[in-house]
């Protein structure tokens, strides 16, 4: 028996199971059967023989008074005859021989003496009634003069000798022995005890047995339950019983099938849980480990992933040409299939990423070949794009994925560039293409293209009112822009900590960022705060004619008079600090800004006139080390736009057949500083500031 | 008018020619130098361009050049730019661009970087 198994071999590793002693059930209900039982016949008992004995006390009573009276009755006439007690003696004697429980038997006449006694030598002698009598209640009522009484030995009676005619004769005395009482009544008693042990022992028996019966079950229970206990839940109770126990064993069954069910789901939660780990730890390796610099750029990206796998990816990697991908995406939904989408798409764009240049192109195709794949309702939004460090620029399209942020060094403001496509995998039959487009965006020194996936803007606070927001998203890479990507990182990632509270992710957050580094060469540095006052005295002098200034030149908007600004040039105060390369530059650039405004200005109109200052030295202790130069050109022809203008990229062989265009690029090569104030009151303003150790590292070989 | 230019040819042994340019090369003046450099482009010799005269080069002139060295190096044809002046030094310098030219610092050394 298993129990006895535990009760020997005590596994230390369960010590509640104590050795403990079990008291059977049945005993315990047949003791307390026996128990009651007892109890109650014991109780009936006790009233049951009080009754008996006022019976038998009772009927004695009455036997001993009708022996009494009969005695009486014969003795009466008796006495009125001559020598009474020889009739009397025999009568009285054979009474007593006959009942053997009548102690005394005495009658006895008128003057107190003996007449009738069963031993002849009392005749005669006077009568005493026995000692210590007292009277007891009669049950049967009693003539006149008749009493009852008791005491410890006898009860007994005493009737009146009554002649015809009420004269009395004498008494009969009659008793009997109390033990004769208590004799009759302990024999009662022995008799009901034995029946009644003969039927509690019967009783009992007929209990202990039916209760062995009924519990048979038991043992199959325990023997089940601790079966399952260990753990087998396989083999049902097999006890058919139509007590409790049987329902009992019923509930026992249904409890093992649900443990069965929930340990089953339990292991297949587990094996899940894992799977999607492995998930997790796939999709992971596809993001790329390390970031990209080329150049004076930067691509590098981050994930935080969410509690369950998610569909977040992003990528970068070389192109031909020393160019640059980038891609971003999100799938609707998570999870496994979330993840497995994930995948391939990384795979696809990885295939064609150099058979496609266009992205709006490439999205198309990855539309295409992922519609296959993608359940009904799935889709995937995308941003993909180019960057061409040669140029300077970003050739993007983006099916319908979060607005691209561009933070402008020069500005310190934010761009945002929103989607105009449909995701993709939204519509099949390649509707995407007609909805996509590249678009180009100029990357200037300083600045940062980032991108990210709803994870981010969609954070929400614990309580799930509110959302981190684009705005927020705005606000922070503008603040933290210009000090870098890892700023940016880290602000963000602080913000999107503290906002979130002690909530988990739900979503990955996923950024991607493209940042161009400020080198020397770009090297703006703001102009002195003197420069713009100056700027501010000019306009607030609008009256003053332009060759009423003192050293300013006053150009006719004519290509052939801009060879003036050489001489003009060198006559200038400061200029000949500077060396023949340097003040080459410098003339050039004057000379391309001046052409500008005579051909887009002024349309060539010579009867136009432009005007061209140099602005007085700032003190040069001021901001350490500034022989800055600066210039002020003024004209009132049409304001000009620098907005749409690209550097030219001269890697580009189409680029350099151009064979024109290039005066903005030798005007911002040779400025540290170009400003442009279109239609102030002053008319067209450029401040252009100049450098010249700027240029002093550029000399290199020069010809004879 | 200050805007002029003057190109004076030399034929040199081995068939290239040599253009010594003097003066500025402006949007006006410019033209007149691409248009001679086409026709011996045109003729299937190689040019070299000597520029030690150049006093002045506007972004119109660099272009040219530039262009010009495009078109020779289609047609298979060498140009060769020598003695810079310091005008042209410092703008072409100025625009990174003398990596897309051949630049030598004398006529000789052009003609013998050809001829090999």
């Amino acid at each position: 028996m298993a129990l006895d198994m535990l009760m020997t071999t005590e596994p230390p590793s369960t010590p509640q199971k104590l050795v403990r002693t079990v008291i059977s059930i049945r005993i315990v209900v047949t003791s307390v059967a026996l128990a009651i039982t007892t109890g109650a016949m014991l109780g009936v008992g006790a009233v049951a023989e009080r009754n008996a004995r006022r019976a038998l006390t009772a009927e004695v009573e009455a036997r001993l008074l009708l022996e009494a009276r009969n005695m009486a009755r014969s003795a009466s006439p008796v006495l009125l005859a001559e020598f009474p007690e020889l009739t009397l003696h025999p009568l009285v004697k054979e009474l007593v021989d006959e009942h053997s429980e009548i102690a005394l038997a005495v009658v006895v006449d008128h003057r107190g003496q003996i007449q009738g006694h069963p031993d002849a030598r009392e005749l005669g002698r006077s009568f005493a009634p026995p000692p210590g009598l007292k009277s007891l209640n009669p049950q049967t009522p009693l003539h006149d003069e008749e009493t009852l009484a008791s005491n410890d030995n006898l009860m007994l009676v005493s009737v009146p000798i009554v002649q015809s005619r009420g004269r009395e004769l004498g008494t009969v005395w009659i008793g009997v022995y109390r033990s004769y009482v208590d004799g009759l009544l302990a024999n009662a008693r022995q008799q009901v005890i034995l029946i009644l042990s003969i039927a509690l022992a019967l009783g009992m028996l007929a209990t202990f047995a039916i209760m062995t019966w009924l519990l048979r079950p038991v043992d199959a229970l325990r023997e089940g339950l601790e079966r399952i206990g260990r753990g087998d839940l396989e083999t049902p109770l097999a006890v058919r019983d139509h007590t409790e126990l049987g329902m009992l064993a019923a509930a026992v069954n249904t409890m093992a099938g649900e443990l069965k069910e929930a340990q089953t789901a339990m292991v297949e939660k587990e094996r899940l849980a894992h799977e999607l780990e492995l998930a997790r730890e796939i999709q992971r390796a596809i993001l790329p480990t390390q970031e990209i610099r080329i150049g004076d750029y930067l691509v590098d990206g981050t994930q935080e992933p969410a509690q369950e796998v998610g569909g977040d990816y992003y990528d970068f990697f070389p192109l031909e040409g020393g160019k640059v991908g980038v891609a971003i995406a999100d799938v609707s939904g998570k999870g496994l299939a979330g993840c497995v989408v994930m995948s391939m798409l990384s795979a696809l764009l990885r295939a064609f990423k150099d058979t496609h240049t266009s992205p709006s192109v490439l999205l198309s195709e990855l539309d295409t070949k992922l519609a296959t794949t993608l359940r009904p309702g799935t889709f995937v939004t995308m941003f993909y794009g180019v960057l061409d460090p040669g140029r300077s620029t970003l050739t993007y399209a983006s099916a319908a994925h979060c607005p691209t942020l561009v933070y402008r060094n020069s500005t310190k403001t934010i761009e945002v560039e929103r989607s105009t496509g449909i995701p993709l995998g939204a519509i099949r039959g390649g509707k995407i293409r007609s909805t996509l487009q590249d678009h180009v965006v100029t990357i200037g020194p300083g600045d940062m293209v980032l991108q990210y996936t709803d994870g981010v803007n969609e954070t929400f606070d614990p309580a799930r009112q509110h959302q981190y927001g684009f705005e927020r998203l705005q606000a922070l890479v503008a603040a933290t822009a210009g000090q870098g990507w890892q700023s940016v990182l880290h602000g963000l990632q602080q913000e999107l900590s503290s906002f979130r509270g002690r909530t988990a992710r739900e979503d990955d957050e996923t950024l991607l960022v493209i940042a161009r580094n400020v080198t020397a060469a770009d090297a703006v540095t703001p102009p002195p705060a003197e420069m713009k006052t100056h700027i501010k005295l000019q306009e607030s002098n609008p009256l003053e004619m332009p060759a009423a200034r003192e050293g300013s030149l006053a150009l006719p908007a004519s290509l052939e008079e801009l060879s003036r600004i050489r001489e003009w040039l060198l006559s200038r105060p400061g200029i000949d600090r500077l060396d023949e390369g340097e003040f080459e530059v410098l003339n050039s650039a004057l000379y391309e800004a001046c052409a500008n405004i005579v051909e887009h200005g002024y349309n060539c109109d010579h009867t136009r006139s432009i005007q061209l200052t140099k602005l007085p030295d700032s003190d040069g202790s001021r901001d350490g080390g500034s022989n800055h130069l600066e210039f002020l050109i003024r004209d009132q022809g049409r304001a000009f736009s620098a907005d749409n203008w690209v550097k030219s990229d001269f890697t580009s062989p189409n680029v350099r057949r151009r064979g024109r265009g290039f005066g903005l690029d030798i005007i911002h090569r040779a400025m540290v500083h170009v400003e442009y104030r279109p239609s102030t009151s002053e008319g067209n303003l450029t401040l252009l500031v100049f450098d010249p150790a700027k240029h002093a590292k550029e000399r290199k070989l020069r010809y004879a | 008018m200050h805007d002029q230019i003057k190109l004076s040819e030399i034929q040199a042994p081995g068939g290239a020619v040599v253009i010594r340019v003097e003066g500025e090369l402006t949007a006006s003046t410019t033209p007149a130098l691409v248009k001679r450099c086409q026709s011996i482009r045109e003729e299937g010799k190689d040019l070299v361009l000597n520029l030690a005269e150049v006093s002045f080069i506007a972004s119109n002139g660099v272009g040219g050049l530039l262009a010009m060295v495009e078109d020779y190096r289609d047609a298979g044809q060498k140009l060769r730019l020598v003695s810079l002046s310091t005008a042209a030094d410092s703008v072409i310098r100025l625009l990174n661009l003398d990596r897309f030219f051949d630049i030598d610092a004398s006529e000789g050394a052009a003609l013998r970087a050809m001829g090999s």
